[in-house]
């Protein structure tokens, strides 16, 4: 696994290295002091996985995740932040608390292990372009919560104002990436841009039904119920065929 | 008044006695109204009780005196003009009730005897006694006026005295919050696990600084003011581990007169400045920045300095808000220790320094 440190201290990052010195799947690629240098080498050295302190002069972990279009796994550790930690309710997350014990860090790296080898098994079977897979997992926040979701998690994206909003599970977050934007980074074997304010994901549609002069309308697992624009039938109807 | 109201009513009809009674009365409302303003001027509230009953003593006489001539005057103006219409009013006056089967030469008589009996001492302790339940009045008056006073000032002593209290116990509570902050603790101890390795001999010299910063900000409630010395001890031990979490970001040093090493001052004062340096400028400046401590004595007050890196924003009216509770808690004890003599200002030094002043009087 390739690994980034990210933590302000440098005694902190040594102590994290040391620790991490006795595993044998893990490879530090590199360190990171601050959001921006972390932005950095994560474009430059793509890691698998981030060590994230949360509290950091000027930016915090979260901010670093929020300008992340894709994010790597990532490791919490913080020195103490119970509130920062509850913004979480989605998904269980790792997290460590500093000085961190070695065997709560030998457990979470290997779950973190077996997280993205099962990745990496099932991107050898994708083509291996640069799009965003159902693999990938995006961190969003919205007001006081935060999730980390996979993309075949995500039914639909919806266009709201200025904004896009996420459905997933129960929850409809709202993100600041337009949806023309998400259609060009998104996989389009996975997503279909259904109409002008709507991107589906086509492993939740439950059922269709012909429509109004020759269009569809698409009823998702969730419930949501999609009228795919006239141009968008055809191009929906060609790509379903064989 | 009460008295020489029912004197009055002896010899007078009711009318012009009730008239009379209430002349007096207004009298005597406006007297002690000039005597209100004029212990407000010379602060008499001010004074302990032994110095205060003299006084107090001497000015319801005075006003007693007032009080009577005015009286006097009016109630013998008011005689004259009866007189002038009903002349058988004299005769009232000088206590010869109505009599019939009296011929004019025994009445003139019996007015000669009455008149007589009005001697000039008889008239002068006919005029004391009218000054003295005059003063007595005033006296009474007094005593309330003045016992509402000090129950007043007692109370606004007590709320002060309170407030002070309150406002150290804030301080104690932010002080403890900010050191006991358990991700300042957490981070110190995980540096200092970092330094076992790289440096043993700063790791223990880091346990010693954390082991002296928690037993001051548990100890320090006990003292209510503590030496300049004392203060800068914990700042140093603070800046110290500060120091391992920043390394080269954080520079600072101190600059203290050794004459004011003595002064005493709050506890937490200076190290609330040096915590709000960190936190609110040092910790943003990705390259770090510069804190200095000054500390010198003049000739009736102590200047102390904490100058660091940093711009404070300045927008509108926000800016005080933005220093957060420590600086507030921290003027708002100054004011309470030393009144209107000490100040806390914290203000852009130049296009790169910010500079938080403490001035504390010397007695």
């Amino acid at each position: 696994m390739k690994t980034l440190i990210v933590d302000d201290s440098r005694l902190a990052r040594n102590e994290i290295k040391r620790l991490l010195k006795e595993f044998d799947n893990v490879n530090i690629v590199g360190e990171a002091a601050n959001v921006e240098e972390a932005i950095e080498k994560i474009g430059e050295l793509k890691p698998d996985l981030i060590f994230l302190d949360i509290q950091m002069p000027g930016k915090s972990g979260f901010d670093l995740l929020e300008e992340l279009e894709s994010v790597p796994e990532v490791i919490f550790s913080t020195a103490y932040d119970e509130y920062a930690l509850k913004a979480f309710e989605y998904n269980a997350l790792d997290y460590l608390v500093k000085p961190v014990e070695k065997q709560r860090l030998a457990g979470a790296v290997s779950k973190v292990f077996d997280k993205i080898k099962k990745k990496q098994l099932e991107e050898e079977l994708s083509d291996g372009s640069d799009k965003l897979t159902i693999n990938d997992q995006v961190f969003v926040k919205d007001g006081e919560s935060c999730w980390f979701v996979q993309l075949s998690e995500i039914r639909l994206f919806e266009v709201s104002g200025n904004y896009t909003t996420v459905y997933f599970g129960k929850f409809k977050p709202m993100i600041t990436r337009t949806l023309n934007y998400l259609e060009s980074r998104l996989d389009d074997k996975t997503f279909f841009r259904a109409n002008r304010q709507q991107i589906i994901n086509l492993k939740w549609i439950e059922r269709i039904e012909p429509w109004f002069s020759g269009s569809l309308r698409i009823y998702l697992k969730g419930g949501e119920e999609i009228d795919v624009s006239r141009r968008q039938t055809l191009k929906f109807k060609e790509l379903m065929s064989f | 008044m009460l008295t020489s109201f029912l004197a009055m009513v002896m010899f007078l009809p009711v009318i012009p006695s009730l008239v009379l009674g209430l002349i007096t009365i207004l009298l005597g409302v406006l007297i002690s109204h000039v005597y209100r303003g004029f212990v407000k001027k010379k602060n008499w509230k001010e004074l302990k009780v032994p110095k205060l009953v003299p006084k107090v003593f001497l000015a319801s006489l005075m006003q007693g005196l007032i009080m009577s001539v005015l009286t006097l005057i009016g109630m013998v103006g008011i005689f004259g003009i009866m007189a002038a219409s009903d002349p058988s009013i004299i005769d009232a006056l000088i206590g010869i009730p109505k009599m019939d089967g009296i011929d004019e030469e025994t009445l003139a008589k019996i007015r000669a005897a009455s008149m007589n009996s009005f001697s000039g001492s008889k008239l002068l302790v006919f005029l004391l006694s009218f000054v003295s339940s005059f003063a007595i009045y005033f006296m009474s008056w007094s005593a309330i006026y003045f016992a509402y006073q000090y129950l007043q000032r007692t109370r606004e002593m007590e709320i002060e005295r309170w407030k002070l209290s309150t406002s150290v116990k804030d301080a104690e509570l932010n002080a403890l919050k900010a050191q006991i902050n358990p991700h300042f603790i957490f981070n110190s101890l995980n540096n200092i696990r970092s330094l076992v390795v790289e440096d043993s001999e700063k790791a223990r010299d880091s346990i010693t600084h954390l082991s002296d910063l928690l037993r001051f900000s548990i100890q320090f409630d006990q003292f209510e003011k503590v030496s300049l010395e004392k203060e800068l001890e914990v700042v140093r031990d603070y800046l110290n581990l500060e120091a391992i979490q920043l390394e080269e970001r954080l520079n600072y040093q101190f600059k203290i007169d050794q004459e004011a090493e003595d002064i005493m001052i709050p506890p937490m004062i200076v190290q609330t400045l040096v915590e709000n340096a960190i936190k609110h400028a040092i910790n943003n400046l990705p390259s770090g920045g510069e804190i200095i401590v000054e500390a010198k004595l003049n000739h009736d007050c102590a200047m102390i300095y904490v100058k660091n890196t940093g711009q404070m924003k300045v927008n509108g009216s926000k800016t005080e808000n933005r220093r957060g509770i420590g600086i507030i808690n921290s003027k708002e004890r100054l004011r309470l220790l030393y009144g209107e003599k000490a100040n806390l200002t914290v203000e852009n030094m130049n296009e790169n320094m910010v500079c938080a002043t403490v001035k504390i009087p010397m007695n």
